[in-house]
């Protein structure tokens, strides 16, 4: 009887005074807050899903100003030319359809929508041209007995130059490598980096690889990005300079070839390599690529890259549509029936060449310091 | 009966507004100096992630949480506390049920030293408010990202903290209601920029506004815990602690939107440290 009588007070002491505790409580764990974030809600709707896509272009996409001089895609236009096509009952398959039109427009290689059944691009930066390379006759350049350092395939051929082949820039490559493959060939008389059909990867390694053609710091471009959603946001462009590697560097001729399928990191190779005293840029004009790509998600899952920071060359001037060689070359099909590739013979005539106005001037120097010690 | 019930309320703010300008030594008087106490509870609950750095949707998962609580009387001055905690968050997402789309883990320190008020017309609350400083570092990672897989998470902020604890018997042991909470007020966080790659910031050493000035305005978070300890021991040395833990943290750096908001249930231990 005692213990219940002490319970019950306990109880109604309890009861009073969490009665008092909680109204001091601020009306607490019920505030939902007011939120300043609000995120977009996972949905499979049409309509839902093209408002993101078209909105994440809209305020992330670094060249909708440069493709509407370049192309005239008006990016509002875009929006009332492919809404009308949706449905609330097409399939997936038929939204992803309009989705990839939709971008299409914008004719950039870093620009896909991802599915779980197909990948929407646009490649026309390298469909719409001939290839100018031919694996099979690059692989008799080559023959069996090449070298592999990492990312690299090299040997010497026949008449003393030296040929390196660099396939992606997604194979990994090290100081270590790239001054093994250089000091292997130090008695070439000139060296051909061929990189035609690489399609980019790391710019770490475009980097590394371009740093051993230059012995000063060089000025080979800015880089930029979006500060904000509008179409002219971009933050202050800031120079990037190519510093020298502190390893072997190539003091020789090197000629790059190069085809319409050198892709964004490829292309920034390029873009580094046309500021190095030595070299060359032979073959076709780049893919171009110059926008670093970021990724995003739309409601049903899908996923959208996109190129978010652009990149300029030396003087300022964008190479999302590729940068032009130093001496054109195409690959001509009579060549290739005689089993030769035009871009190789045309770049070991070009070392050759170099090498001959090389000695003429060491001549012409010496006979003017005799003649005027 | 709504009169007395104001009256009642108008008074307790009264004496917790006079406690505030009288200062801590008023109130040392009051409060007999209680020994350090210290938890270790384990959280499971659901988590909201939002970062548009990496994508605009707001992703949904689980969370599991750590969190470590310290606090004590100090010596010096007993009408102040000191209490330290240790948050560790863990979240997996997965908005489409074809595997995890986002990994999250932070870890959250916050020191406080509150003032304390034991409250003579309600025996056995325990009124605490002051404010501290806290780091936070963590990050989020999309399994979907290319040159923008993760956002690195790292805050530093002054804060002010509230909290409430209310003491009573039953059957004859000694139990326990807290409920806490504390609100950043200003600091430093880091953040890309908008659209700006980590490969600019530590490649290439390109800054641009990466330390944003934190304000109420651009950084409202709110952590809210409403616990109940329950007496174990005959001593009431140890108890098992029941909880709620709220945690919403968000952020608006550079047009960019951030937020970490978790509702979890909590179970853990309390010990009390020294002699009482």
């Amino acid at each position: 009887m005692m213990h219940s009588s002490s319970l019950a007070t306990s109880l109604i002491s309890l009861c009073c005074g969490l009665r008092k505790f909680l109204m001091l409580l601020p009306v607490a764990m019920s505030i939902s807050f007011v939120s300043c974030t609000e995120g977009e809600q996972p949905s499979d709707d049409p309509q839902a899903v093209f408002q993101s896509l078209w909105r994440n272009i809209d305020e992330h996409y670094c060249f909708l100003d440069y493709k509407k001089e370049e192309l005239g895609v008006d990016w509002n236009d875009i929006y009332a030319k492919y809404q009308p096509r949706l449905t609330p009952t097409m399939t997936k398959l038929q939204l992803f359809e309009v989705l990839c039109d939709m971008l299409s427009e914008l004719r950039d290689g870093h620009v896909n929508l991802y599915c779980s059944a197909d990948v929407g691009r646009n490649w026309s930066w390298h469909e719409d041209y001939p290839e100018n390379l031919s694996t099979e006759l690059r692989d008799r350049y080559l023959g069996t007995d090449y070298r592999i350092a990492a990312g690299l395939k090299y040997r010497i051929l026949e008449d003393n130059v030296g040929y390196v082949v660099y396939e992606s820039f997604t194979h990994g490559i090290g100081e270590g490598n790239i001054a093994d493959v250089l000091y292997f060939l130090r008695t070439c008389t000139g060296l051909i980096l061929d990189v035609r059909s690489n399609t980019g990867g790391q710019l770490n390694y475009a980097e590394m690889l371009s740093s051993h053609f230059t012995n000063e710091r060089i000025l080979v471009g800015y880089t930029a990005h979006k500060a904000g959603p509008g179409h002219n946001d971009f933050s202050t462009p800031e120079p990037q300079y190519l510093n020298p590697s502190t390893t072997i560097r190539w003091q020789k001729p090197c000629i790059v070839l190069t085809n319409r399928s050198c892709y964004s990191a490829t292309n920034e190779f390029v873009r580094n390599m046309k500021e190095c005293p030595q070299v060359t840029i032979l073959g076709d004009q780049t893919g171009g690529g110059s926008g670093m790509p970021f990724t995003s998600v739309l409601p049903n899952g899908w996923t959208l890259r996109y190129s978010a920071c652009p990149m300029y060359d030396a003087r300022m001037e964008h190479t999302e549509f590729g940068i032009q060689p130093d001496i054109p070359c195409a690959l001509d099909s009579t060549d290739m029936a005689k089993g030769k590739d035009t871009l190789i013979e045309r770049a070991r005539k070009e070392i050759t060449k170099a090498v001959e106005k090389e000695g003429n001037n060491r001549v012409t120097q010496a006979t003017q310091q005799k003649l005027h010690p | 009966m709504i009169t007395d019930v104001k009256k009642n309320l108008s008074g307790r703010l009264w004496l917790l507004a006079l406690s505030l300008l009288w200062g801590t030594r008023l109130c040392a008087q009051e409060l007999p100096p209680t020994a350090g106490e210290s938890s270790f509870v384990l959280g499971i609950g659901r988590s909201h992630q939002l970062d548009t750095y990496l994508s605009p949707i707001e992703y949904k998962g689980k969370q599991v949480t750590l969190m470590q609580e310290y606090h004590h009387t100090l010596r010096r001055n007993p009408g102040v506390s000191f209490g330290s905690v240790w948050q560790a968050n863990g979240a997996a997402c997965n908005n489409w049920h074809n595997g995890i789309d986002l990994w999250a883990a932070d870890i959250h320190y916050d020191a406080t030293w509150q003032y304390q008020w034991q409250m003579k017309r309600l025996r056995g609350l325990t009124l605490k408010a002051g404010g501290g400083v806290g780091l936070t570092l963590g990050g989020v990672y999309s399994t979907r990202g290319g040159n923008n897989p993760a956002n690195a998470h790292l805050q530093l902020r002054m804060l002010a903290a509230l909290g409430a604890d209310y003491r009573f018997r039953l059957w004859k042991r000694d139990w326990r209601v807290g409920y806490h909470l504390d609100a950043p007020l200003c600091g430093a966080m880091f953040s890309p920029h908008y659209g700006q790659s980590y490969y600019e910031m530590f490649e290439r050493g390109h800054y641009d506004h990466n330390v944003v000035f934190t304000h109420p305005a651009n950084c409202p978070s709110l952590r809210q815990r409403l616990v109940l300890d329950i007496p174990v021991s005959r001593k009431g040395r140890t108890r098992l602690r029941l909880g709620y833990l709220s945690d919403i943290r968000q952020a608006k750096p550079n047009h960019l939107e951030q937020h970490q908001i978790s509702r979890s249930f909590t179970f853990g231990m309390v010990k009390t440290l020294g002699k009482r």
